[in-house]
């Protein structure tokens, strides 16, 4: 059953240098209990997809398309009705645990607000539930704990709160936007196992977003590769990392060091020449024009053809054979 | 190692009549650093009158030295001491115990002066680029901040190393103009790693240097770390969470774990083969593409 629908969505910022583009004709759907990861360097609009799926775009920005979660047009709620799904329905896990705490108030208490809100449980049964949460999400000693405040906690802990926070409602989709990328390696996995198995135990479908090759490969079953606002490559996880494609999802692979490279092998990295383009002033046609190897003048005028090459695995370059030859020729 | 510890003291009482103490010579011209025994303790703030205040011993006796051109990675998690370690070799802290020298000269012991001259030749790039870049600056003017500063160069001649560095770390001309808020988090820590590399210096000092680049643009930077080795000799301490970015920089690698260094030696043997359990446990939880 299809649980969210995304269908040309496109993210528009208003900014100084003129109307951008952040999120160009993006679509994809979501089973339930499906997990999905879009991987991409800052600037990709992976982040701005998550926060328009939530209706929390920045105030200079708007969302066109559609976004339906359970056949409802996302897009099209009022404020007051997407207070009811933010928390409820989609869960959320953002990136910094120290800024999107309040320091004011004890954890148990930021952990049964969306519960108090949504489930209008009273504060003992409220209380009840956080301590299961607290265990649920591995923190030690959950009757101390939930009189903790944020300072008061390690970085790991307090995602793990940001964790039971987001699953206090038992949502049908969590969002997770690099939940791990201000953690230590040791941390980031234990906190990447608890979402993994949660997800698995709770029937979950999960959108986890990264720039982190290995994260997603690790923890999602499809991947979209993100570029200049644009998907240029999706598919199964591992038949995509198996297969790369696209000529910017090979230079990214190729771009980060792997601790299983010996320095022999790879004295110098292959980088992908160029910036990441400013969002205001995106070439028309493919978003990669400027940095990519394969580049010639059709490439220009319009957007790239989606090419699949395999089952579910969808590709959109003009080149793509020409990129693939050369990959398998590596 | 200890006996330049009289020489440097001896600079140091000079420097008291004579203006220019001449630095103290060098012991072994192909060691670059030499930190020995480092112990670095912070006070935290009293609990209670009544008790003394707690110590954190953030780095707990640390002794490696660098060879000319070599470049020596501690990789570590959040609080291990790796940053205090960092600061201490570049003599931003003062040291609880022990010594670090720099050429032969033991940079806790100089004056102040003598110490500042000697910094041309070993530069920091921080942590944080958006701390570590004065807002009301132009971006010339904080890359030329340290030739402006160390040495006497023509108004022309610093525009031309300015754009030079900008180039090599990726940036353009017209950059020069404007100011740190106007770029991305990654743009800005290459601005810094510009600024480092304007002194030509012997040593940097790497804090994290590319934890906060994008992917395409970290490996450009890392290329970047290597070439210059291979053309000017650049000697690294390179401090990061990172093992595959510690394992593709550098020949020497140290784990360092609360306060202290629990394995060290030769990249290639270290993570072909770690002997400690806490370096086992690091490699095992790093996510990795087809494992």
């Amino acid at each position: 059953m299809t649980l969210l629908a995304v269908d040309n969505l496109t993210v528009t910022l208003n900014t100084v240098r003129g109307p951008a583009r952040a999120v160009r004709n993006l679509s994809f759907e979501l089973e339930k209990g499906q997990t999905l990861g879009i991987v991409g360097e800052s600037g990709c609009g992976k982040s701005l997809t998550a926060l328009a799926i939530m209706g929390l775009l920045p105030e200079n920005g708007w969302a066109d398309g559609t976004v339906k979660l359970a056949g409802e047009n996302l897009l099209t709620y009022s404020e007051d009705q997407m207070c009811q799904v933010r928390g409820n329905r989609i869960g959320m896990v953002f990136q910094e645990p120290m800024t999107s705490l309040n320091p004011l108030h004890t954890v148990g208490r930021q952990i049964a607000e969306a519960m108090r809100l949504h489930r209008g449980v009273n504060k003992a049964e409220a209380r009840t539930e956080v301590l299961r949460l607290l265990d649920m999400v591995g923190i030690p000693e959950p009757t101390k704990r939930i009189n903790s405040y944020p300072h008061q906690l390690s970085g790991g802990q307090r995602q793990r709160v940001m964790i039971a926070m987001a699953l206090s409602c038992g949502p049908e989709l969590l969002i997770a936007d690099e939940p791990t990328t201000a953690l230590d390696v040791t941390i980031q996995k234990q906190i990447l196992d608890l979402i993994r198995n949660l997800i698995e135990d709770l029937g979950m479908a999960m959108i986890l977003i990264s720039h982190n090759l290995g994260v997603i490969y690790q923890n999602v079953q499809d991947v979209i590769v993100m570029y200049g606002g644009a998907r240029v490559e999706s598919g199964p996880t591992h038949d995509v990392f198996a297969n790369l494609s696209h000529p910017y999802s090979q230079g990214l692979f190729e771009a980060v060091p792997q601790i299983d490279d010996t320095k022999a092998s790879r004295r110098r990295l292959r980088t992908i020449p160029g910036t990441v383009p400013e969002l205001a002033d995106l070439p028309a046609g493919c978003t990669f024009q400027d940095r990519c190897d394969y580049v010639t003048d059709a490439c220009r005028p319009t957007q790239p053809p989606v090419v699949q090459i395999a089952a579910g695995h969808n590709v959109a370059c003009l080149h793509v054979d020409a990129a693939r030859k050369q990959w398998a020729a590596r | 190692m200890t006996d330049s510890d009289p020489q440097a003291g001896a600079g140091g009482a000079d420097s008291t009549t004579v203006a220019v103490a001449k630095p103290a010579p060098v012991i072994d011209p192909s060691t670059v650093v030499a930190v020995h025994d480092v112990h670095k303790h912070y006070t935290l703030p009293r609990e209670t009158l009544w008790r003394d205040p707690t110590l954190v011993h953030a780095v707990n006796g640390v002794t490696f030295t660098i060879e000319k051109g070599g470049s020596f990675g501690v990789v570590g998690e959040s609080g291990c001491g790796k940053s205090t370690l960092a600061r201490c070799v570049m003599g931003l802290e003062t040291l609880t115990q022990g010594s670090v020298e720099f050429r032969g000269q033991n940079i806790h012991a100089l004056p102040v002066e003598e110490l500042r001259q000697l910094r041309r030749h070993f530069q920091m790039v921080f942590q944080d680029p958006f701390g570590s870049l004065d807002p009301r600056m132009k971006v010339a003017r904080i890359v030329a901040e340290p030739i402006e500063a160390l040495e006497d160069t023509k108004l022309d001649e610093r525009r031309a190393r300015v754009i030079e560095v900008l180039r090599a770390v990726g940036l353009k001309e017209s950059d020069t103009d404007k100011y740190p808020h106007e770029f991305s988090g990654g743009q800005r820590q290459r601005i810094a790693i510009a600024r480092a590399l304007i002194t030509r210096p012997a040593l940097i000092v790497a804090d994290e240097p590319v934890s906060a680049l994008d992917v395409s643009v970290q490996a450009q930077v890392l290329n970047l770390l290597q070439d210059l080795q291979d053309e000017f000799g650049v000697t690294y301490l390179l401090i990061s969470h990172d093992l595959a970015v510690v394992k593709f920089v550098c020949d020497e690698v140290a784990v360092m774990n609360e306060g202290v260094f629990v394995e060290r030696g030769p990249t290639e043997e270290i993570f072909a083969n770690p002997q400690h359990d806490y370096t086992k446990t690091l490699l095992a939880a790093v996510p990795q593409i087809g494992g």
